[in-house]
Protein backbone atom coordinates (compact mmCIF):
# COMPACT_ATOMS: atom_id res chain seq x y z
CA UNK A 1 0.00 0.00 0.00
CA UNK A 2 1.51 3.35 -0.99
CA UNK A 3 1.68 6.24 1.48
CA UNK A 4 -0.95 8.26 -0.50
CA UNK A 5 -3.65 5.64 -0.19
CA UNK A 6 -2.91 5.26 3.49
CA UNK A 7 -3.53 8.96 3.99
CA UNK A 8 -6.78 8.78 2.05
CA UNK A 9 -7.94 5.76 4.01
CA UNK A 10 -7.15 7.55 7.26
CA UNK A 11 -9.06 10.64 6.20
CA UNK A 12 -12.06 8.53 5.21
CA UNK A 13 -12.04 6.92 8.61
CA UNK A 14 -11.76 10.32 10.25
CA UNK A 15 -14.71 11.66 8.27
CA UNK A 16 -16.79 8.62 9.15
CA UNK A 17 -15.96 9.20 12.79
CA UNK A 18 -16.83 12.88 12.47
CA UNK A 19 -20.12 12.03 10.75
CA UNK A 20 -21.03 9.65 13.54
CA UNK A 21 -20.23 12.34 16.11
CA UNK A 22 -22.29 14.88 14.17
CA UNK A 23 -25.29 12.57 14.00
CA UNK A 24 -25.08 11.93 17.71
CA UNK A 25 -24.47 15.54 18.61
CA UNK A 26 -26.77 17.37 16.22
CA UNK A 27 -30.37 17.58 17.48
CA UNK A 28 -31.24 19.71 14.42
CA UNK A 29 -30.88 16.73 12.16
CA UNK A 30 -33.49 14.78 14.10
CA UNK A 31 -35.90 17.73 14.69
CA UNK A 32 -36.15 18.91 11.09
CA UNK A 33 -39.76 18.60 9.82
CA UNK A 34 -40.60 16.30 6.99
CA UNK A 35 -40.87 17.98 3.57
CA UNK A 36 -44.29 19.33 2.71
CA UNK A 37 -46.08 17.51 -0.08
CA UNK A 38 -49.24 18.41 -1.94
CA UNK A 39 -51.93 16.60 -3.85
CA UNK A 40 -54.09 18.76 -6.11
CA UNK A 41 -57.67 17.59 -5.62
CA UNK A 42 -59.42 20.24 -7.76
CA UNK A 43 -58.43 23.24 -9.81
CA UNK A 44 -60.52 26.41 -9.53
CA UNK A 45 -63.50 26.59 -11.86
CA UNK A 46 -66.10 29.35 -11.66
CA UNK A 47 -68.38 27.58 -14.11
CA UNK A 48 -70.54 29.71 -16.39
CA UNK A 49 -70.82 33.35 -15.43
CA UNK A 50 -73.02 35.92 -17.14
CA UNK A 51 -71.15 39.16 -17.67
CA UNK A 52 -72.65 42.21 -16.02
CA UNK A 53 -72.26 45.96 -16.04
CA UNK A 54 -68.89 47.59 -15.36
CA UNK A 55 -67.84 46.92 -11.78
CA UNK A 56 -69.81 43.75 -11.41
CA UNK A 57 -68.18 40.64 -10.00
CA UNK A 58 -68.70 37.08 -8.93
CA UNK A 59 -67.13 35.72 -5.74
CA UNK A 60 -66.50 32.06 -5.01
CA UNK A 61 -66.35 31.47 -1.26
CA UNK A 62 -63.71 28.82 -0.46
CA UNK A 63 -65.47 27.73 2.73
CA UNK A 64 -69.02 27.32 1.45
CA UNK A 65 -68.27 26.96 -2.28
CA UNK A 66 -71.13 29.44 -2.76
CA UNK A 67 -71.09 31.91 -5.64
CA UNK A 68 -72.17 35.46 -4.93
CA UNK A 69 -72.81 37.91 -7.75
CA UNK A 70 -72.67 41.69 -7.44
CA UNK A 71 -73.58 44.38 -9.94
CA UNK A 72 -75.65 42.53 -12.48
CA UNK A 73 -73.49 39.51 -13.09
CA UNK A 74 -75.01 36.14 -12.56
CA UNK A 75 -74.30 32.50 -12.83
CA UNK A 76 -75.64 30.39 -15.63
CA UNK A 77 -75.37 26.89 -14.34
CA UNK A 78 -72.48 24.58 -14.91
CA UNK A 79 -70.19 23.32 -12.19
CA UNK A 80 -68.28 25.78 -10.06
CA UNK A 81 -65.69 24.73 -7.51
CA UNK A 82 -62.87 26.21 -5.51
CA UNK A 83 -59.31 24.93 -5.87
CA UNK A 84 -58.70 22.19 -3.31
CA UNK A 85 -55.42 20.72 -2.10
CA UNK A 86 -54.42 18.01 0.35
CA UNK A 87 -51.17 18.84 2.15
CA UNK A 88 -48.89 16.43 4.01
CA UNK A 89 -46.26 17.57 6.46
CA UNK A 90 -44.99 17.34 10.00
CA UNK A 91 -47.78 16.40 12.44
CA UNK A 92 -48.71 19.34 14.60
CA UNK A 93 -46.53 21.79 12.73
CA UNK A 94 -47.85 25.16 11.64
CA UNK A 95 -47.55 26.33 8.05
CA UNK A 96 -48.08 29.54 6.12
CA UNK A 97 -49.61 29.86 2.66
CA UNK A 98 -48.93 32.52 0.06
CA UNK A 99 -50.94 33.22 -3.06
CA UNK A 100 -50.76 36.22 -5.40
CA UNK A 101 -53.10 39.13 -4.79
CA UNK A 102 -54.60 38.58 -8.21
CA UNK A 103 -54.15 36.51 -11.35
CA UNK A 104 -55.19 37.18 -14.91
CA UNK A 105 -57.25 34.69 -16.87
CA UNK A 106 -56.88 34.96 -20.61
CA UNK A 107 -59.04 33.90 -23.51
CA UNK A 108 -59.77 34.74 -27.10
CA UNK A 109 -61.76 37.76 -25.95
CA UNK A 110 -58.88 39.26 -23.93
CA UNK A 111 -58.45 38.80 -20.22
CA UNK A 112 -60.28 39.04 -16.93
CA UNK A 113 -58.95 39.46 -13.41
CA UNK A 114 -59.40 37.03 -10.56
CA UNK A 115 -58.62 39.06 -7.44
CA UNK A 116 -58.82 38.88 -3.66
CA UNK A 117 -57.86 35.22 -3.58
CA UNK A 118 -59.22 33.74 -0.39
CA UNK A 119 -57.86 30.78 1.53
CA UNK A 120 -59.66 28.35 3.78
CA UNK A 121 -58.92 27.74 6.56
CA UNK A 122 -56.68 30.80 6.20
CA UNK A 123 -53.18 32.00 5.44
CA UNK A 124 -51.86 29.83 8.26
CA UNK A 125 -52.76 26.32 9.23
CA UNK A 126 -51.64 23.36 11.28
CA UNK A 127 -51.03 19.81 10.18
CA UNK A 128 -53.16 17.38 12.13
CA UNK A 129 -51.86 14.43 14.13
CA UNK A 130 -51.51 12.43 10.92
CA UNK A 131 -49.64 15.25 9.20
CA UNK A 132 -52.55 16.20 6.97
CA UNK A 133 -54.17 19.52 6.16
CA UNK A 134 -56.67 20.66 3.54
CA UNK A 135 -56.37 23.95 1.74
CA UNK A 136 -59.08 25.58 -0.39
CA UNK A 137 -58.71 28.65 -2.61
CA UNK A 138 -61.49 30.89 -3.91
CA UNK A 139 -61.61 34.42 -5.23
CA UNK A 140 -63.48 37.22 -6.91
CA UNK A 141 -63.81 37.49 -10.67
CA UNK A 142 -64.27 40.90 -12.24
CA UNK A 143 -66.98 40.01 -14.70
CA UNK A 144 -68.24 43.38 -15.81
CA UNK A 145 -67.53 45.90 -18.51
CA UNK A 146 -66.65 45.18 -22.09
CA UNK A 147 -65.76 41.55 -21.54
CA UNK A 148 -66.25 39.25 -24.48
CA UNK A 149 -67.90 35.90 -23.96
CA UNK A 150 -65.86 32.72 -24.10
CA UNK A 151 -63.49 30.61 -22.05
CA UNK A 152 -60.79 32.21 -19.88
CA UNK A 153 -57.92 30.30 -18.32
CA UNK A 154 -54.99 31.03 -16.02
CA UNK A 155 -52.97 29.61 -13.18
CA UNK A 156 -52.47 30.39 -9.51
CA UNK A 157 -49.06 30.11 -7.84
CA UNK A 158 -49.31 28.65 -4.37
CA UNK A 159 -46.43 28.62 -1.87
CA UNK A 160 -46.56 26.71 1.40
CA UNK A 161 -43.82 26.76 4.03
CA UNK A 162 -43.49 25.89 7.65
CA UNK A 163 -44.16 28.79 9.97
CA UNK A 164 -41.18 30.47 11.59
CA UNK A 165 -39.82 28.38 14.46
CA UNK A 166 -40.93 25.06 13.04
CA UNK A 167 -37.72 24.58 11.15
CA UNK B 1 -3.76 12.52 19.83
CA UNK B 2 -1.81 15.43 18.39
CA UNK B 3 -3.18 19.00 18.27
CA UNK B 4 -3.26 18.85 14.48
CA UNK B 5 -5.24 15.61 14.54
CA UNK B 6 -7.78 17.00 17.06
CA UNK B 7 -8.22 20.17 15.00
CA UNK B 8 -8.85 18.12 11.86
CA UNK B 9 -11.46 16.04 13.69
CA UNK B 10 -13.16 19.23 14.91
CA UNK B 11 -13.30 20.75 11.46
CA UNK B 12 -14.77 17.58 10.04
CA UNK B 13 -17.40 17.39 12.79
CA UNK B 14 -18.49 20.92 11.92
CA UNK B 15 -18.55 20.08 8.22
CA UNK B 16 -20.46 16.85 8.76
CA UNK B 17 -22.92 18.53 11.08
CA UNK B 18 -23.50 21.19 8.44
CA UNK B 19 -24.08 18.57 5.81
CA UNK B 20 -26.62 16.79 8.01
CA UNK B 21 -28.47 19.99 8.82
CA UNK B 22 -28.70 21.14 5.21
CA UNK B 23 -29.86 17.76 4.06
CA UNK B 24 -32.80 17.63 6.46
CA UNK B 25 -34.24 21.18 6.22
CA UNK B 26 -37.65 21.04 4.52
CA UNK B 27 -37.81 23.50 1.64
CA UNK B 28 -40.94 25.59 0.92
CA UNK B 29 -43.26 23.93 -1.52
CA UNK B 30 -44.40 25.84 -4.58
CA UNK B 31 -46.89 24.68 -7.19
CA UNK B 32 -49.42 25.96 -9.69
CA UNK B 33 -53.05 25.17 -10.13
CA UNK B 34 -55.43 26.05 -12.91
CA UNK B 35 -58.23 28.63 -12.79
CA UNK B 36 -60.95 28.99 -15.38
CA UNK B 37 -64.32 30.51 -16.12
CA UNK B 38 -66.76 30.52 -19.00
CA UNK B 39 -68.10 34.04 -19.50
CA UNK B 40 -71.42 34.50 -21.23
CA UNK B 41 -72.77 37.67 -22.78
CA UNK B 42 -75.51 39.25 -20.78
CA UNK B 43 -78.97 38.33 -22.05
CA UNK B 44 -81.10 41.05 -23.56
CA UNK B 45 -84.67 40.84 -24.80
CA UNK B 46 -86.67 43.56 -26.49
CA UNK B 47 -90.22 43.62 -27.70
CA UNK B 48 -90.40 44.39 -31.41
CA UNK B 49 -94.15 44.07 -31.72
CA UNK B 50 -96.91 43.20 -29.25
CA UNK B 51 -99.12 40.20 -29.71
CA UNK B 52 -102.33 41.49 -31.30
CA UNK B 53 -105.72 39.81 -31.56
CA UNK B 54 -106.91 42.40 -34.06
CA UNK B 55 -110.22 44.12 -34.29
CA UNK B 56 -113.31 41.98 -33.83
CA UNK B 57 -115.95 43.57 -36.00
CA UNK B 58 -118.86 41.11 -35.96
CA UNK B 59 -120.54 40.36 -32.68
CA UNK B 60 -122.68 37.29 -32.25
CA UNK B 61 -124.67 37.50 -29.06
CA UNK B 62 -124.87 34.69 -26.56
CA UNK B 63 -121.66 32.89 -27.43
CA UNK B 64 -118.22 32.74 -25.88
CA UNK B 65 -115.60 33.69 -28.41
CA UNK B 66 -111.92 32.91 -28.76
CA UNK B 67 -109.22 34.17 -31.05
CA UNK B 68 -105.99 32.24 -31.37
CA UNK B 69 -102.82 33.54 -32.98
CA UNK B 70 -100.05 30.96 -33.40
CA UNK B 71 -96.29 31.69 -33.36
CA UNK B 72 -96.42 30.83 -37.04
CA UNK B 73 -98.88 33.74 -37.46
CA UNK B 74 -101.92 31.64 -38.24
CA UNK B 75 -105.15 33.10 -36.85
CA UNK B 76 -108.17 30.99 -35.95
CA UNK B 77 -111.43 31.77 -34.18
CA UNK B 78 -114.18 29.93 -32.38
CA UNK B 79 -117.72 31.16 -31.79
CA UNK B 80 -118.54 31.84 -35.39
CA UNK B 81 -116.78 35.16 -35.85
CA UNK B 82 -114.68 36.26 -38.78
CA UNK B 83 -110.91 36.49 -38.56
CA UNK B 84 -110.17 39.77 -36.76
CA UNK B 85 -108.44 42.38 -38.86
CA UNK B 86 -104.89 43.08 -37.79
CA UNK B 87 -104.40 39.97 -35.67
CA UNK B 88 -100.72 39.00 -35.65
CA UNK B 89 -98.09 37.30 -33.55
CA UNK B 90 -95.81 39.14 -31.17
CA UNK B 91 -92.12 39.47 -31.97
CA UNK B 92 -89.15 39.70 -29.61
CA UNK B 93 -85.47 40.20 -30.34
CA UNK B 94 -83.07 38.31 -28.04
CA UNK B 95 -79.30 38.66 -27.70
CA UNK B 96 -76.84 36.49 -25.78
CA UNK B 97 -73.87 34.18 -26.07
CA UNK B 98 -73.44 32.64 -29.49
CA UNK B 99 -74.58 29.04 -29.84
CA UNK B 100 -75.78 28.87 -26.25
CA UNK B 101 -79.15 27.56 -25.18
CA UNK B 102 -81.57 29.63 -23.15
CA UNK B 103 -84.96 29.11 -21.58
CA UNK B 104 -88.07 31.17 -22.34
CA UNK B 105 -90.58 31.78 -19.56
CA UNK B 106 -94.11 32.84 -20.43
CA UNK B 107 -96.91 33.94 -18.10
CA UNK B 108 -99.86 31.61 -17.63
CA UNK B 109 -102.29 34.38 -18.49
CA UNK B 110 -102.50 38.12 -18.91
CA UNK B 111 -105.68 40.10 -18.15
CA UNK B 112 -106.62 42.79 -20.61
CA UNK B 113 -108.80 45.50 -19.05
CA UNK B 114 -111.60 46.65 -21.34
CA UNK B 115 -114.16 49.17 -20.20
CA UNK B 116 -115.39 48.15 -16.77
CA UNK B 117 -114.41 44.52 -17.24
CA UNK B 118 -111.58 42.50 -18.65
CA UNK B 119 -110.79 39.60 -20.89
CA UNK B 120 -107.93 37.16 -20.47
CA UNK B 121 -105.25 36.09 -22.90
CA UNK B 122 -103.43 32.83 -22.23
CA UNK B 123 -102.20 29.57 -23.68
CA UNK B 124 -99.13 31.40 -24.87
CA UNK B 125 -96.82 29.63 -27.28
CA UNK B 126 -93.45 30.66 -28.59
CA UNK B 127 -91.20 29.81 -31.52
CA UNK B 128 -87.47 30.49 -31.85
CA UNK B 129 -86.05 31.26 -35.28
CA UNK B 130 -83.02 29.17 -34.44
CA UNK B 131 -84.97 26.15 -33.18
CA UNK B 132 -87.97 26.40 -35.49
CA UNK B 133 -90.55 24.56 -33.41
CA UNK B 134 -93.30 25.83 -31.11
CA UNK B 135 -93.38 25.39 -27.36
CA UNK B 136 -94.89 26.66 -24.15
CA UNK B 137 -93.29 28.19 -21.05
CA UNK B 138 -89.96 26.53 -20.33
CA UNK B 139 -89.20 26.34 -24.03
CA UNK B 140 -85.49 25.92 -24.75
CA UNK B 141 -84.19 28.13 -27.53
CA UNK B 142 -80.67 28.88 -28.75
CA UNK B 143 -78.62 31.72 -30.14
CA UNK B 144 -77.11 31.63 -33.58
CA UNK B 145 -73.41 32.15 -34.27
CA UNK B 146 -73.85 35.91 -33.88
CA UNK B 147 -75.59 35.54 -30.53
CA UNK B 148 -79.00 36.52 -31.92
CA UNK B 149 -82.43 34.97 -31.96
CA UNK B 150 -85.98 36.06 -32.69
CA UNK B 151 -88.94 34.81 -30.70
CA UNK B 152 -92.46 34.74 -32.12
CA UNK B 153 -95.27 34.75 -29.59
CA UNK B 154 -98.78 33.43 -30.00
CA UNK B 155 -101.71 32.99 -27.65
CA UNK B 156 -105.46 32.78 -27.25
CA UNK B 157 -107.85 35.53 -26.25
CA UNK B 158 -111.03 34.24 -24.59
CA UNK B 159 -114.04 36.50 -24.61
CA UNK B 160 -117.03 35.54 -22.47
CA UNK B 161 -120.39 36.16 -24.14
CA UNK B 162 -121.16 38.93 -21.70
CA UNK B 163 -118.03 40.82 -22.78
CA UNK B 164 -118.41 40.55 -26.53
CA UNK B 165 -120.12 43.87 -27.06
CA UNK B 166 -117.47 45.66 -25.01
CA UNK B 167 -114.68 43.98 -26.95
CA UNK B 168 -116.20 44.99 -30.27
CA UNK B 169 -116.45 48.55 -29.09
CA UNK B 170 -112.84 48.55 -27.84
CA UNK B 171 -111.32 48.15 -31.29
CA UNK B 172 -107.97 46.51 -31.86
CA UNK B 173 -106.69 44.36 -29.00
CA UNK B 174 -102.95 44.46 -28.61
CA UNK B 175 -101.46 42.98 -25.47
CA UNK B 176 -98.01 43.40 -23.89
CA UNK B 177 -96.79 40.03 -22.62
CA UNK B 178 -93.87 39.81 -20.20
CA UNK B 179 -91.46 37.29 -21.71
CA UNK B 180 -88.34 36.46 -19.69
CA UNK B 181 -85.26 34.50 -20.68
CA UNK B 182 -82.36 32.92 -18.84
CA UNK B 183 -79.49 30.66 -19.78
CA UNK B 184 -80.17 27.00 -19.57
Amino acid sequence: MNPGSTIVARRVRMFALALALACAASPIAHAAPRPIRVTVVDSLDLGRVVAGARGSSVTLDPETQALRAVGGSGTAGGISRAARFRLRGEPGARFVVSVPSQVRLTGLGGSVVLRDLQLAPGRTGTFDADGRADLVVGGTLESGGAVAGGGYHGSIDVLVDYAAGVR
Amino acid sequence: MTYRFRRRIGVMVILAGGVMTVATIAAPLRWQTGAEVRLLRKLAIASVRNLSFGRITVAIGGRDLAVTVTPGNTVTTTGGIAIPVGAQRGVFSVQGESRHAYVVQLPASVPLPIGNGSVVAGDFRVRSTTIGTDGSSGYVAAFDSAGLDTLYLGGTLRIPAAQVAIVVAAGSLSIPVQVTVHYQ
